[in-house]
């Protein structure tokens, strides 16, 4: 029995207790409103029950694969374990229902507890500097493109251009065209890697940064990275490094060691804050001391009197959305620090690395892994290019049959100079028998390519729902439920 | 405190497997000299030690005063259910549902919440949500310059809240758009002060109900002016009020966006934010942000799954409409758990004692010497603007915090002409004895 019958909560009909929650008001006038400002349309919200909204959202729930309930090896995305305490601690109503325009002086706790995130962070990276403003990783890269863009303006320099190789996330160019630069895409070498002849070729006074992320999207560490830092300097420009794959470096490099300026972390990924199905996510943005003037505003320091305040630079590039950022997430992914320490987080890195090269060395006899070299970093790829060409079973057909096992698919398609790439990334947080099990089904999904594999076109069939329309989705689209 | 799962043997196992003796092993080809050996941290903490160690810190901040604050977040009462759903580790620990098989809860979830933003906002179209009120605002900007053919200049309505013209500006700048500003006359809008400053290069208007000064405008007139002007409309409102204040449909809105915190959402200091983006037919296509749309699955069973990809980064790249990759999903779902247990009645009544309790505080608030209330004639949602006689705002701020209330917003913070003009928020978590405890102490503080 599952719910998958589930029906939109609209055409559920039970007594609401809506006007329950609050009390009446009584002795007390109720406004006058002049028509002219009255709704006009007629309303529809759902009319149902709290018991039979609790059933509902609770029966939603059982339809979606969770980091509590399934492995979930994506590549990028860093979904490890989300400890328990961090969500408790955030539930004190003490930092719940603080409100923004509070004084300092009644916020100290947490103004506290951001300073030193920022103060963390930074150790961590090897930065100068942290904003905690950025609601999510495409953000953090705007926000630093931003400051890189003053940064120029204010050395009365015109610099429209930003490098980056083919294998960069669809957010790097994004947020570059956003940012109001003119993005330049480099080919990588054979393994992934940044090719130096070509960077050296597209660097010119016109490029303010280049972006990259260290290790690349093949889970290969940039191991020219001093070099590519030298030619970026000597052009004058500014060494960007996207932040997503820090886990296979937390703890063990620091980014800003190897001669970046400025990166973005995300914190719902490296720092194990949840995902919750799309956000709240932080893409907190450090920066070397060059950079420090424009860093946006709502920057946590210490007074001389030893108290915190918020504070804004002179040449600081303003908001780059309201208040101080996604505050819960930044709490919790401090909670994170505090109880690993230097220690902990060391171990996460190296852990994060032997889980990903036990999967590595027991399917590469399995499958095409396209990087010539001995061992990865955090994450590898796999390529399905023959068994598309010579089966025509594909990178989605692997995805639909990881399902079936009650495994969530790894990243796909993704990087885009790999044909038919799978990424996949365990994270330290998997136990070895996960893991043994994540191999057998691969090895069975090998098999089944060689025995069956017009099988695999039906996956998935143990899910409570088979593959969808998504053309239909796209060409007719419906949006919301409208009553008939 | 750590989370990693081998026991020793399996280490020891797996690192064979990996032909290694230790993980230091998979570092070849990084330079010894990035590798580090300490790092200037605190030392790691036992559950217990962290969980007091936040317990303490949290008890140094004040958050049981009475609180009259609003300016953009507000306090509303949430149902203990909507956290108890929420907190279900499917949907709070779930991954973007790029697998829909796997996915139906939070897909659902989404689609429920777009259907019900789009009734309240009375807009066709809404998106799985972005940042917050203020990033809406400028990505509503962008996709109506999407649409610009080489028009270059946005109108807006100085009414609207200050940070969300600051987050515009940072926006905007990388497409050199203009934005020109228009001033409030006595609070609001003036409708033919905005059409003035409305000329061949406008592509869009944008004002605010309730403005920033908590007052509502007529939005019906403001958008008539643009619209006639075949520009567009993007209007920004409080979707708390929309249960008993005009819809942007009602009035035609090209696109309508707002800070959905007030929904389920507890406030985190400015963290608990949510974005909501809704818009006309004609723009679906351009809209920033995920959507989930409904389908069905190869068996004919109705479904749901994330759609019009095509205009996202993860495809377009950087021809997307916009950069935004993860949102604010989960604070969405609150959303959706909120107003599916409010519903029309509840909402309403919700709507209908913010305005009420306002009016007792401003009917109390004009016996009190020594301020005015400069917008006492004009209709408020839940915030007014208090004017001191003799003191500036800080000052009152503190005396009150002194008696434990946390008072208004100090306008001078926004605008130095404001100084002496404070901001206060009522919702429906004062009760009248509250308001009539704030007026006494106010009174007292201005003597």
């Amino acid at each position: 029995m599952d719910f998958s019958t589930e029906k939109i909560i609209f055409e559920k009909q039970s007594s609401s207790q809506g006007v329950d929650y609050i009390p009446t008001l009584s002795d007390i006038d109720e406004a006058i409103v002049a028509p002219k400002y009255r709704r006009k349309s007629k309303m529809n919200l759902p009319e149902v029950s709290e018991f039979e909204t609790v059933r509902h959202f609770t029966r939603l729930s059982t339809l979606n694969f969770g980091v509590d309930s399934n492995f979930y090896p994506l590549g990028s995305c860093t979904m490890k374990y989300n400890p328990k305490v961090c969500e408790k601690i955030l539930a004190d109503e003490n930092l719940a229902n603080l409100h923004p325009e509070q004084c300092f002086k009644s916020i100290q706790g947490v103004l506290e507890i951001m300073y030193n995130a920022q103060k963390d962070l930074s150790e961590i990276c090897g930065m100068d500097g942290f904003t905690l403003m950025p609601a999510a990783g495409a953000q953090g890269e705007f926000t630093a493109l931003k400051m890189i863009d003053a940064y120029f303006k204010d050395k009365g320099q015109r610099r429209n251009k930003i490098i980056m190789p083919d294998s960069a996330h669809g957010t790097n160019p994004a947020s570059a065209t956003v940012a109001g630069f003119e993005t330049v895409t480099i080919k990588s070498t054979e393994s992934g890697k940044i090719d130096t002849t070509e960077l050296s070729r597209a660097l010119d006074s016109d490029v303010a940064a280049l972006m990259i992320t260290n290790p690349n999207t093949l889970g290969v560490f940039e191991t020219e990275i001093e070099e590519i830092a030298k030619l970026v300097h000597d052009a004058g420009a500014v060494l960007y490094c996207d932040g997503a794959n820090m886990n296979a470096l937390l703890g063990i490099c620091r980014p800003g060691d190897m001669g970046f300026d400025v990166m973005h972390l995300n914190l719902h990924k490296t720092f194990a804050t949840p995902h919750g199905g799309g956000g709240p996510g932080s893409g907190t943005v450090g920066v070397k001391d060059f950079l420090m003037p424009y860093i946006p505003a709502g920057q946590v320091i210490k007074r001389e009197d030893g108290m915190f305040d918020f504070s804004k630079s002179e040449k600081s590039i303003g908001s780059i959305r309201s208040f101080y950022g996604n505050v819960d997430v930044v709490i919790k992914a401090y909670a994170y620090i505090k109880a690993l320490g230097f220690s902990g987080l060391r171990n996460a890195g190296l852990t994060a690395l032997l889980n990903a090269n036990y999967l590595r060395e027991n399917l590469k006899a399995y499958f095409d892994i396209p990087d010539s070299r001995d061992n990865c970093m955090h994450e590898f790829v796999i390529s399905l290019k023959e068994e598309a060409q010579f089966h025509d079973v594909h990178a989605s057909d692997c995805a639909k049959y990881l399902l079936d096992h009650g495994i969530h698919a790894p990243t796909i398609y993704f990087p885009l100079i790999v044909e038919e790439a799978i990424m996949v990334e365990p994270t330290e947080t998997e136990s070895k028998e996960t893991l043994d099990n994540f191999i057998e089904v691969m090895k069975s999904f090998r098999e089944k390519i060689k025995t069956d594999p017009e099988s695999l076109k039906a996956a998935p069939v143990k899910t409570p729902f088979k593959r969808f329309d998504e053309v239909t989705a796209a060409r007719k689209p419906n949006l919301r439920w409208q009553q008939d | 405190m750590e989370y990693l799962p081998h026991i020793e043997k399996s280490k020891k196992e797996m690192l064979e497997s990996c032909r290694v003796s230790s993980e230091l092993g998979f570092l070849e080809g990084v330079d010894e000299k990035f590798i580090v050996f300490n790092m200037d941290l605190s030392t790691p903490l036992s559950e217990m030690e962290l969980v007091r160690f936040f317990k303490e810190k949290a008890a140094e901040n004040v958050a049981d005063y009475d609180m009259y604050l609003g300016g953009g977040m507000y306090s509303h009462f949430i149902p203990a259910a909507v956290n108890a759903l929420a907190g279900r580790s499917e949907f709070y620990t779930a991954y973007t549902p790029y697998q829909p098989e796997a996915s139906q809860g939070t897909l659902q979830a989404i689609y429920e919440y777009q259907s019900m933003i789009c009734s309240l906002f009375n807009m066709p179209v809404s998106n799985a949500s972005l940042y917050d009120g203020a990033t809406a605002a400028a990505e509503a900007v962008l996709t109506a310059y999407s649409v610009a053919r080489g028009k270059k200049t946005v109108v807006i309505s100085e009414g609207i809240n200050p940070q969300y013209l600051d987050v515009i500006k940072n926006y905007v700048e990388g497409n050199n758009i203009i934005i020109k500003t228009v001033p409030l006359s006595d609070g609001l809008t003036d409708a033919d002060s905005l059409e003035q400053a409305m000329d061949d290069d406008t592509f869009c208007v944008l004002a605010a109900s309730p403005n920033f000064y908590g007052l509502v405008e007529d939005m019906s007139l403001i958008a008539k002016k643009v619209k006639d002007k075949k520009t567009v409309f993007i209007a920004v409102v409080n979707p708390m009020s929309l249960s008993v204040l005009e819809a942007p449909g009602d009035y035609n809105a090209d696109i309508a966006v707002a800070e959905g915190q007030p929904f389920g959402n507890n406030m985190y200091l400015g963290g608990g934010a949510l974005g909501i983006f809704t818009c006309s037919e004609k723009f679906m296509r351009k809209m920033p942000g995920r959507v989930v749309g409904k389908t069905t699955d190869k068996d004919g069973k109705e479904g749901f799954v994330l759609t019009l990809q095509t205009r996202e980064q993860h495809i377009r790249r950087d021809k997307a409409t916009s950069n935004i990759c993860s949102n604010q999903a989960h604070n969405a779902l609150k959303a959706c758990i909120y107003l599916s247990l409010m519903g029309e009645e509840g909402l309403k009544k919700v709507a209908d004692n913010n305005m009420a309790l306002t009016v007792y505080a401003v009917n109390k608030l004009k016996n009190v010497k020594g301020l005015k209330l400069p917008f006492a004639d004009k209709l408020s949602f839940n915030e007014i603007v208090i004017e001191f006689d003799n003191h500036t705002s800080a000052d009152v701020l503190k005396t009150m915090a002194g008696q434990k209330i946390f008072a208004g917003i100090d306008l001078g913070k926004y605008n130095a002409d404001d100084k002496n003009r404070m901001m206060s928020c009522f919702t429906e978590t004062k009760t009248k004895e509250q308001i009539d405890k704030f007026v006494e102490t106010l009174e007292k503080s201005l003597a």
